[in-house]
């Protein structure tokens, strides 16, 4: 038993390999799907073990599991599940994602559980190539959002190898178990080091001005594709972010919430204002994504375990609304309507996708009752609670902002004149479903969320 | 058993009925057995498990965990009660009256919830459960109100309802918050047993003014006669067991904190003015339902007046024996409404003597409502007026009211029971049988209900506060000629000489237009309206300023979309400046 619980995560995670490989053989779509989400199931129910038990260990003297990272498990093999899912539907040749989902996971999971900078950026790259190639592998029409997608997260890597290499020489150690002896105040290294890091991770986790890139490949990704660099990749940077920041970087928490606050301000009303003109639904979705990529870093800029907890809740949210709003952007555009103008009279043509994506706006703009309204609550109390009013006073006045574009998409849904009905795929269904099952339960009953967030919160902090 | 878990049949078969598009002949059995579980269920825990008080913890936010409560104490059981009789029997009702097959899914949805509702009302024992479940029937009322929306009026009564009862929901918001400011606690047995505190008097008139606007009391009374707008179902569940009752059981409940803020007073004074306003109205009203509506705005006053005296029991004794009746009543209305081919004026609906098994069932009704011994009508209406023997004025005024109950119910009774003209055509045969059968039923509830006069007292022992129930002989004597008196000025103005409707006479105008009471309240009307045209004046200016100010926003939208280029040198050079501007922040 005990050896079943210290190698469940590696045994799975080769287990994930061995299924990628095998399917550039047996080439069956339905088998590398049903394969690739049982196996993400299986660590669903590792991560739900890990946490139910509050246990904490090292594995392989590389992975640190506790419950912040079986917190990241279960969000993220969850998520998996809806992806692949997903992407079966949306995509006809599957047999990409069957090979490459595995490989992009076990570098998602790592991050998750990494126990030193070289796993961060070791699974960072896992985890970037991989989707660089699922854009990529669609034809000619995919080359211009890969190759920007590239170069970002070629400079970003880039960067954060030079970030860790100035932190390096203070211990002689790459482990993230424990505080960095430098402080910022006695060296300029270290006020670089900590610079460069939020910017090579700024670039994954859609942080003004290093977002500039996201709207063009969110939009111009396949269908399959954006909800994972939405849904997953992006919150990985956060992940990574908290990681460094909270832990590495411990002594300096003061300092860092300046750049964190400013970060948050400048990204959601980035995120807010731009979308309020987009006509393209997907472009509107990334920069409400942007937008949200700021709420959660108002949770960080708190810097307390009240702070951190609401930013985990957030991004769990924030995953499960856009994996569902983008899988049902991804086949509506599948089907030819991209535009809000074209939205109108979805509500006649199919009453299932227009509900649930109204649910997934109405949450997303905050309104009470659904998950997002709780998350915002959370982020905000948590800057108030902190001190930083200010801060909290911009969120707000951001919600009402949003509330522009979300209205306007759902009024368009709800308006027109009808169409012809339209046939959803079951995966669809099931994807959309789960999704709009934890905006709405966990909307209404955020209390075993909430522990389990504010237990890998006070895990992380308990580290140091 | 969790007490919650008794709204779950019910809800469920709402949503159930939703999904019976297609299939209508469904969808009310399917609601109608939800509910009947619903009720076993509350009937089942109210015997298993009285006084039950159930926390769960709903989430909690830096040391203060919100909960949903759940009481089963006397005052809660009785309402749930209540609404688990009373709602299977909306139910069948509208079973027969709902023709339109492909409304029916919408409105068993609407009215399904509605319930659900008013029992999690019924059964809420802190704040944020009852406030859950009070904003939740502000909008299923909404809807349920304007639910023939595509007709002219239905709309603008529905807009009229909700925004009286949204002042209501503002004024209970913001009681929540003194409550919880000076608090630190929803619960309602912790705010009970807790020493006063002197935000109390004013968080508990803004419970008082919500209360008012739910129970429609004046100055906010005026929505439930447009209610009547809605489908009947709808007027008979919204005036016996729910929503207008909200707002006295709420007070009945946290009788004691209006006793300690001194307000009994002010709620003594409210009950009199809006029994006054409703008896008045009722009295010169021609719209069938809109009588039953007014009645219905004096017999909550009557509960007010009751509660002002401190006469808990009688005021719940009249909560009880006022719920049966009403529905009884509003059940006829509906009947005699479809006989007549949707007529609701009663000087043009006839010959509802007609149908025995709606006319008897309605006379017991009028008989109870008029306050005929022994019907539970004469019991509740006697101890109300026992509670006002020490004070004279207030004694009168009640007298006066009797009268004019015993008047307008019988005016209402033998209007449309007249014999009709050669011309007009009435199908009383084709009355739905779940219509007439449902009326029938609630008739035997409506004798039943005397029982509770013996009950009552020992029920509500729980209760420190709540004084013995007795009416003394004199009393009912003096009770039974007051309705006597006044059923023969009715039976002498209205049955022998044959109105048409055209008032006459200046004295017959004073005396049943209550021209004063209607004259005051349109200029108080008039100077509230231009109060409020003041504030649009204010608000139009504010929304210019936001106006102004949102097109500046979409100004700027448009330019901060210019940065997002689509060329990645750009987006490069973006990156170097953020890291610039980075160690910018970081060195300042």
């Amino acid at each position: 038993m005990q050896i079943l619980v210290n190698f469940a995560i590696p045994v799975l995670f080769a287990a994930l390999l061995f299924s990628g490989i095998a399917t550039l053989f047996h080439k069956n779509k339905k088998l590398s799907v049903a394969i690739n989400s049982s196996l993400f199931l299986l660590i669903l129910v590792t991560g739900i073990y890990y946490s139910v038990t509050g246990i904490s260990f090292n594995s392989l003297s590389l992975y640190h599991i506790y419950p912040f990272s079986s917190f990241l498990l279960m969000l993220f093999s969850l998520a998996f599940v809806l992806v692949s899912i997903a992407a079966y539907e949306l995509d006809s040749s599957y047999l990409k994602f069957g090979m490459l989902l595995p490989l992009l996971s076990i570098g998602v999971f790592s991050v998750s559980m990494a126990s030193s900078l070289l796993t961060i950026i070791v699974s960072m790259e896992l985890m970037t190539v991989p989707t660089i190639l699922l854009i990529a592998l669609n034809g000619k029409d995919f080359a211009e959002p890969s190759t920007k997608l590239f170069l970002l997260s070629a400079i970003s890597i880039a960067v954060l190898a030079f970030a860790i290499a100035l932190i390096f020489p203070y211990d002689s150690s790459l482990s993230i178990t424990q505080a960095v002896s430098g402080t910022i105040g006695s060296a300029y290294f270290m006020v670089l080091s900590l610079v460069l890091f939020v910017a090579a991770l700024g670039v994954e986790a859609a942080l003004f001005p290093f977002n500039l890139w996201i709207p063009d490949v969110y939009q111009g990704s396949p269908s399959g594709v954006s909800p994972l660099i939405a849904g997953i990749n992006k919150k990985v940077a956060f992940v990574a972010l908290i990681e460094i920041s909270f832990v590495v970087f411990a002594g300096d928490k003061s300092s860092i919430v300046p750049v964190f606050e400013i970060l948050a301000v400048l990204t959601m009303f980035f995120g807010n204002l731009a979308a309020m003109v987009q006509t393209n639904v997907k472009r509107l979705l990334a920069y409400s994504s942007i937008s949200q990529a700021g709420y959660i870093m108002v949770g960080l800029a708190s810097v307390t375990a009240f702070g951190l907890e609401s930013s985990l809740f957030q991004i769990f949210a924030h995953s499960f609304m856009i994996i569902g709003a983008f899988v049902i952007a991804g086949f509506l555009a599948a089907n030819g309507i991209e535009s809000i103008g074209g939205y109108s009279g979805l509500y006649k043509r199919n009453g299932f996708l227009a509900f649930s994506l109204t649910v997934i706006m109405l949450s997303m703009a905050g309104i009470p009752g659904l998950i997002g309204f709780v998350g915002k609550f959370l982020l905000f109390s948590s800057a108030i609670s902190s001190g930083l009013i200010a801060l909290a006073f911009i969120g707000i006045i951001n919600s009402f902002i949003s509330i522009y574009y979300y209205g306007k998409l759902i009024s368009s849904i709800y308006s027109g004149a009808s169409g012809k009905t339209m046939h959803v795929p079951n995966g669809i269904y099931v994807v959309v479903f789960i999704a709009i099952a934890i905006v709405i339960a966990f909307g209404i009953y955020p209390a075993p969320l909430m522990a389990v967030s504010s237990r890998a919160a006070a895990s992380l902090f308990g580290i140091i | 058993m969790l007490t919650i878990l008794v709204i779950l049949p019910i809800v469920a078969a709402s949503f159930l009925a939703l999904l019976t598009y297609g299939k209508e002949k469904y969808t009310g059995p399917v609601v109608l057995v939800g509910s009947l579980i619903t009720s076993a269920m509350v009937v089942y825990d109210s015997l298993v498990s009285p006084g039950a008080v159930q926390q769960i913890a709903w989430f909690g936010i830096s040391g203060y965990t919100i909960h949903i409560t759940t009481q089963l104490l006397p005052l809660n059981i009785i309402l749930s009660l209540l609404i688990a009789i009373i709602t299977p029997l909306i139910m069948f009702y509208s079973m027969g009256y709902m023709e339109v097959k492909t409304e029916r899914p919408r409105f068993y949805f609407e009215i399904g919830i509605f319930a659900a509702a008013m029992l999690l009302f019924a059964i809420a024992g802190n704040f944020i459960t009852m406030f859950i479940a009070w904003e939740m029937l502000g909008v299923t009322s909404y809807l349920l109100i304007g639910f023939w929306y595509q007709k002219d009026n239905p709309p603008y009564a529905a807009r009229k309802s909700i925004s009286t009862i949204l002042i209501g929901d503002f004024a209970m918001l913001a009681a929540m918050l003194s409550v919880w400011v000076s608090y630190h606690t929803f619960s309602f047995s912790r705010i009970l047993a807790l020493p006063t505190n002197p935000v109390l008097p004013i968080a508990m008139f803004l419970v008082l003014v919500a209360t008012f606007t739910k129970s429609a009391q004046f100055p906010f009374h005026e929505w439930l006669a447009d209610a009547m707008e809605g489908p009947t179902p709808v007027s008979a569940f919204l005036h016996s067991s729910t929503m207008v009752k909200a707002g006295v059981f709420l007070v009945l409940v946290l009788f004691p904190l209006f006793v300690k803020s001194g307000l009994s007073e002010l709620i003594l004074a409210i009950g009199i003015i809006s029994a006054l306003l409703g008896a008045s109205n009722a009295i010169s009203s021609h719209h069938i339902k809109k009588i039953l509506a007014y009645s219905t705005i004096e017999d909550l006053g009557l509960m007010f007046v009751a509660i002002g005296l401190h006469a808990i029991i009688a005021a719940v004794l009249f909560f009880i024996v006022q719920a049966f009746y009403k529905a009884l009543l509003f059940m006829s209305a509906g009947s005699i409404m479809r006989a007549n081919g949707e007529e609701e004026d009663i000087y043009k609906t006839y010959g509802s003597y007609k149908r025995k098994l709606l006319y008897i069932p309605m006379l017991i009704g009028v008989l109870s409502i008029a306050g005929i011994f022994p019907l539970s009508g004469f019991f509740g209406k006697a101890a109300i007026d026992a509670a006002a023997l020490s004070n004279t004025y207030v004694y009168i005024i009640l007298a006066v009211i009797d009268f004019a109950t015993s008047a307008y119910i019988f005016r209402w009774l033998f209007i449309h029971s007249r014999r009709e003209p050669a011309h007009v055509e009435l199908s009383y045969s084709s009355i739905p049988k779940s219509m007439l059968y449902s009326g029938a039923i609630t008739s035997v509830l409506v004798l039943a209900a005397a029982i509770a006069f013996f009950n009552v007292s020992g029920f509500l022992s729980y209760y420190a506060y709540a004084s013995k129930l007795s009416i003394g002989l004199a009393e009912a004597v003096i009770e039974s000629a007051i309705v006597i008196f006044g059923i023969s000025a009715s039976y002498y103005l209205f049955h022998v000489k044959k109105p048409s409707g055209t008032v006459t006479t200046k004295a017959y105008y004073v005396l049943f237009n209550s021209v004063m009471v209607n004259a005051a309240y349109s200029y108080i009307a008039k100077a509230v309206m231009y109060f409020a045209e003041g504030i649009n004046l204010i608000e139009e200016m504010l929304y210019g300023f936001f106006a102004s100010g949102a097109y500046g926003i979409i100004a700027m939208s448009a330019g901060l979309r210019k940065i997002v280029t689509g060329d990645a040198n750009d987006y490069l050079i973006a990156f170097v400046a953020g890291i610039i501007l980075i160690i910018l922040i970081m060195l300042v």
